[in-house]
């Protein structure tokens, strides 16, 4: 394996985490909370806003613009 | 009479509907011109400002829906998962800046150079800050 290919492996990796968690807090008695409702809930506070909207403000121009 | 028309009438706020179908329409509108902007250009960082600067003011300016706490343990899972992605990230960034050693960015380029792509790029990242600012 390719260190490009073992990179790609590992984003993909870590993106099936992250669907396999979310699937699996979705289940009834599930001691975790889907992704958009944690999302949600650090929203509720001023701080939380301030560092989720800068980040998504980020990604916005490190994918789209820079 | 058609209630919808009847609430405007009234000198009310658009019914919900349609004010949705108004948001989708610039929102998509938005996206086409703004992917006719190249990457690495002032145009690109005006595209992303525009759209990424009122939204944020917005977000951080409006009272936040009330959210349902989720725990410790639910806030450790996702930072566990998000701090994962962005070690994996930075651990990339800090290698061999070449082609065998692509960040995530890097990987995204080739569907982020064409329109087409572009076009959904910001369609889906616009429509992530719309959701975000509404909680």
């Amino acid at each position: 394996m390719t260190p490009r290919e073992a990179i790609i492996a590992g984003f993909a990796a870590i993106l099936v985490l992250a669907i396999a968690t979310d699937l699996l807090s979705r289940r009834d008695g599930s001691g975790v909370r889907p992704f958009p409702a944690t999302l949600a809930a650090a929203l509720s506070s001023r701080g939380g806003r301030i560092v989720i909207l800068g980040a998504w403000l980020w990604l916005g121009w490190h994918f789209l613009a820079r | 009479m058609d209630p919808e028309t009847t609430a405007v009438d009234r000198g009310g706020r658009p019914p919900v509907g349609r004010r949705h179908a108004a948001v989708v329409a610039v929102v998509v509108a938005y996206a086409l011109v703004a992917a006719l902007t190249r990457p690495l250009t002032g145009a690109a960082l005006v595209a992303v400002l525009v759209a990424g600067a009122p939204l944020c003011w917005a977000g951080v300016r409006r009272r936040p829906l009330r959210a349902e706490p989720v725990g410790a343990r639910s806030a450790a899972v996702w930072l566990g998962v998000g701090g994962l992605a962005g070690a994996f990230e930075l651990g990339v960034l800090l290698g061999p800046d070449d082609a065998a050693h692509p960040t995530l960015s890097t990987l995204a380029d080739p569907a982020l150079s064409t329109y087409p792509g572009r076009v959904i790029g910001y369609l889906l990242w616009v429509g992530a800050g719309l959701w975000l600012v509404s909680r």
